[in-house]
């Protein structure tokens, strides 16, 4: 008797299906062999399948475990580095909350606390060192060696010297992590000449050094590639739910919704791999990969609602309030609440300037959607 | 092949292997864990803390027979330890300890490995042949699940079918992979 034969007829069995009489047979003969045999047919027979067990199952959140991960595992392990990092956490502190009071004493405004986001990241790198970024430290344009590569600061974020593809394979495998601040963003140029704009609360992990088959970077949050062209060397960007591979290009990644994943192609042309498949995206189309059904999507669409943000704007093209609210609130480190959460539905269109003070911001919305908006604190309500 | 990929991953602290690692076992280790434990807090906290763990200690492994007795093996200790912290009674943990218990032990890992790869058999089916799927075993009629969502009954028939199909495919590939991990389970 074929063993696979048997596991097959089990497993058909098991899913409801009418087996033939020869089948039911081997089946019989099968189960006559040994104790052994009934045993292990009667557990799987028993107990496994149940609904209840399944919906316990799918009610393990997966990938809320992983996001928390990501969060613990980013923390430095060792002492002397957890200070450096608490002063490197520190003085950023100093400033702002320096700038605001200043700021808080020559004008009486309570809006003027609510400032949008800034140039803010961390980078760790694969020797563990960390090195924190800001509009201050960026402006002062050190530069600041590090033991691999060289780093060059710029207005808006850093540059990683140019450098061959890797001689030393193990270079490709330390991982260096970049990541932006809750309501901060960063330009970071790569050592082959590639420019990734990160929006807020983005982790970026790359190389210390890229490999000389392909150039791979992982990425949690939304971020915007033009990509330098190495026909080489294709460019991947690996995120939770997929991986993209460009051919010569620019385009943007958003993960943010637990709902979906979404890829924009500016110009030039890209591949998304989802479960082994590849999907070609030309220019003006947006992907969706949807998390609950893992359908994908592409259609030809308006980008430029999507890549706003990289233009330093905020472009809102009949979007629900609930969407937008929660875009201000990130950029802007303010709560929302929303007196009745149907308010959420209402719908909004326009272009505002993504550096701009939010006051204005709300109040053309107030005016178009018809609402009452107050600012308290660092918090917004939002009223019929 | 694959699975050697996904090992290297884990091995050079790879965060893409690390999301793998999520969606594939996170679920079914929790699961496992609440063999031991029921508040599935506790038991997402242990799993949570062996991954975190693995990561920062930089654990490797050299098979993925290895790897995955030490994924279930880690959980069932911690989860011990848990009940002692509980201050269950030390003679229940006895029990679990003996060792007859210690053959129901891979007995139970077997089980959640068929189990894993049934619950993601069932994940991957469009989500409106999954509900009919769903129904199904919770022993409904076709007519009843006809009802219940508004549909013919032959596109119950249908969904169904390619349910099965589909399933079949994924599970007795799981059967064949079982068969290699765990021999003496299968003395033919």
């Amino acid at each position: 008797m074929q063993k696979e034969h048997i596991e097959d007829i089990i497993a058909r069995e098991i899913l409801g299906e009418q087996l033939s009489s020869e089948e039911l047979n081997a089946l019989s003969e099968w189960l006559n062999q040994s104790s052994e045999h009934r045993e292990y047919y009667a557990a799987i027979k028993t107990a496994l399948f149940s609904t209840k067990r399944y919906q316990t199952y799918k009610n393990i959140d997966a990938d809320k475990a992983y996001r928390q991960f990501l969060k613990i595992q980013e923390k430095p392990a060792r002492k002397n580095q957890f200070w450096k990092y608490i002063a490197a956490c520190l003085i950023p502190i100093f400033i702002i909350g320096g700038t605001i009071m200043f700021q808080m004493q020559k004008e009486e405004n309570q809006h003027m606390a609510i400032v949008p986001g800034s140039t803010q990241a961390t980078l760790q790198l694969a020797d563990g060192q960390i090195i924190s970024y800001d509009e201050q430290k960026l402006a002062e344009a050190s530069t600041q060696p590090s033991s691999q590569s060289t780093i060059t600061t710029t207005a808006k974020g850093i540059c990683i010297e140019p450098y061959a593809p890797a001689a030393n394979e193990s270079k490709t495998k330390q991982h260096n992590v970049l990541k932006t601040a809750p309501n901060g963003e960063f330009i970071i140029t790569l050592e082959d000449g590639t420019v990734v704009h990160l929006n807020y609360n983005t982790v970026l992990h790359f190389p210390e050094h890229f490999a000389s088959t392909e150039r791979i970077v992982y990425l949690e949050g939304e971020a915007f590639f033009e990509v330098a062209e190495d026909t080489k060397r294709p460019f991947k960007v690996i995120t939770r739910d997929m991986t993209i591979k460009e051919y010569g290009t620019s385009f943007n990644v958003n993960t943010y919704s637990d709902k979906q994943t979404e890829v924009v192609l500016v110009e030039g042309s890209i591949g998304v791999i989802n479960n082994e498949k590849e999907y070609p995206m030309k220019p003006n189309e947006r992907l969706c990969l949807n998390r609950t059904n893992k359908q994908i999507s592409i259609e030809e669409t308006d980008i430029t609602p999507y890549i706003a943000w990289h233009q330093g704007r905020f472009i809102f093209n009949n979007e629900s309030l609930g969407d937008i609210m929660e875009t201000l609130s990130h950029w802007y480190d303010v709560k929302i609440v929303f007196d009745n959460p149907e308010l959420k539905n209402l719908h909004f269109t326009g272009n505002m300037d993504r550096y701009g003070n939010l006051a204005p911001i709300l109040k053309s919305i107030s005016m178009i959607v018809g609402l009452r908006i107050e600012i308290k604190n660092k918090t917004i309500y939002i009223y019929q | 092949m694959r699975e050697n990929e996904f090992l290297k991953g884990i091995n050079n602290q790879d965060p893409q292997a690390y999301k793998e690692l999520y969606n594939t076992y996170y679920q079914s280790l929790v699961m496992y864990s609440m063999n031991f434990i029921a508040q599935q807090d506790i038991a997402e906290d242990l799993v949570q803390d062996l991954f975190v763990n693995m990561w920062n200690k930089r654990i490797t492994f050299i098979s993925y027979y290895s790897f995955r007795t030490y994924l279930y093996n880690s959980i069932r200790n911690s989860a011990l330890n848990q009940l002692k912290h509980q201050d269950i009674e030390q003679r229940y943990i006895e029990h679990v300890l003996s060792d007859r218990e210690q053959k129901a032990h891979e007995k139970e890992i077997f089980d959640e490995e068929i189990y894993r790869r049934l619950y993601h058999a069932i994940d991957q089916l469009p989500p409106k042949c999954r509900e009919i799927f769903l129904l199904s075993m919770d022993g409904k009629k076709n007519e009843e699940i006809a009802q219940e969502l508004h549909i013919a009954i032959e596109t119950v028939k249908t969904q169904k079918k390619r349910a099965v199909k589909q399933i079949k495919e994924v599970t007795a590939h799981g059967f064949m992979l079982l068969l290699i991990n765990y021999p003496h389970l299968f003395k033919f």
